[in-house]
């Protein structure tokens, strides 16, 4: 089950704090980097794909549309 | 009679007698008509007048309800715009900021990373380079072998006259031990 943005998030900051930490091998912060780096892109994807539905639900041309969002893969 | 007509606060219409005759309820009464049917004419509002009227009751009518309507309508639209859909797009943006700041973190801290095993692999080499035996010749010093390559460190190591090999930086020099003290 993916994950939802909050988890995504938390990660994120446990990643960013394992790393200042300082303490961790080579290979583990490049580890930590690289997961870090595609954890931020997934979560302004989730914020791309919130906005985008956001402006789907609002007004257009002054009547309320709602139309089924399929989220990009 | 009369007295009663002149006090009363209701309007009266005298249609008593015939068009000419005038009596004493003509003169204290509101109007004066010469006879009930052209009292009936003058007290009540022609057909035009009334249609006329019931179409601006109509239009006012239809203004009132347009307006307030449209009030409702712009009430709803002032709901939206300020907390309905602000709120969402305010923590969108927040949220946006919050994964920068990580995002600008996540470089620094990897960039303090490499930065520590770069300095502390330079140092390394440095080391290694101070104690390679290639250095210490290059600052004069020499390694003295016998004739079966084993290296000459003691007194006890040769014996006189023997020919030895002296390693310098550069190369080779074949030498034949004469005095030993």
């Amino acid at each position: 089950m993916e994950n939802t943005f909050e988890q995504s998030l938390k990660e994120l900051e446990q990643v960013v704090s394992n790393l200042e930490k300082g303490d961790l091998t080579l290979e583990k912060a490049i580890e930590n980097f690289e997961k870090g780096i595609n954890l931020s892109k997934e979560c302004n994807k989730k914020l791309d794909d919130a906005e985008k539905k956001i402006n789907i639900l609002v007004n257009k041309d002054g009547e309320n549309i709602e139309e089924n969002f399929i989220p990009e893969e | 009679m009369a007295r009663e007509i002149f006090k009363s606060n209701i309007p009266v219409v005298s249609a008593v007698g015939h068009e000419t005759d005038f009596t004493i309820c003509d003169f204290v009464s509101d109007l004066r008509a010469p006879t009930p049917s052209a009292a009936a004419e003058l007290v009540y509002p022609s057909e035009v007048e009334i249609l006329s009227k019931i179409d601006s009751l109509n239009i006012r009518l239809k203004t009132s309800i347009l307006n307030i309507i449209e009030r409702r309508k712009q009430y709803l639209e002032s709901l939206k715009k300020s907390r309905l859909e602000k709120t969402p797009q305010d923590l969108i943006a927040k949220y946006r900021l919050i994964i920068d700041n990580l995002t600008k973190n996540l470089e620094t801290g990897i960039s303090k990373v490499l930065t520590a095993y770069r300095t502390n692999y330079e140092k390394q080499v440095a080391l290694l380079d101070s104690l390679s035996p290639l250095k210490t010749m290059s600052r004069g010093y020499s390694i003295a072998t016998n004739k079966s390559g084993k290296v000459i460190s003691r007194k006890k190591d040769i014996t006189i006259g023997e020919d030895i090999n002296i390693k310098v930086i550069d190369g080779n020099i074949l030498a034949k031990i004469e005095e030993v003290n």
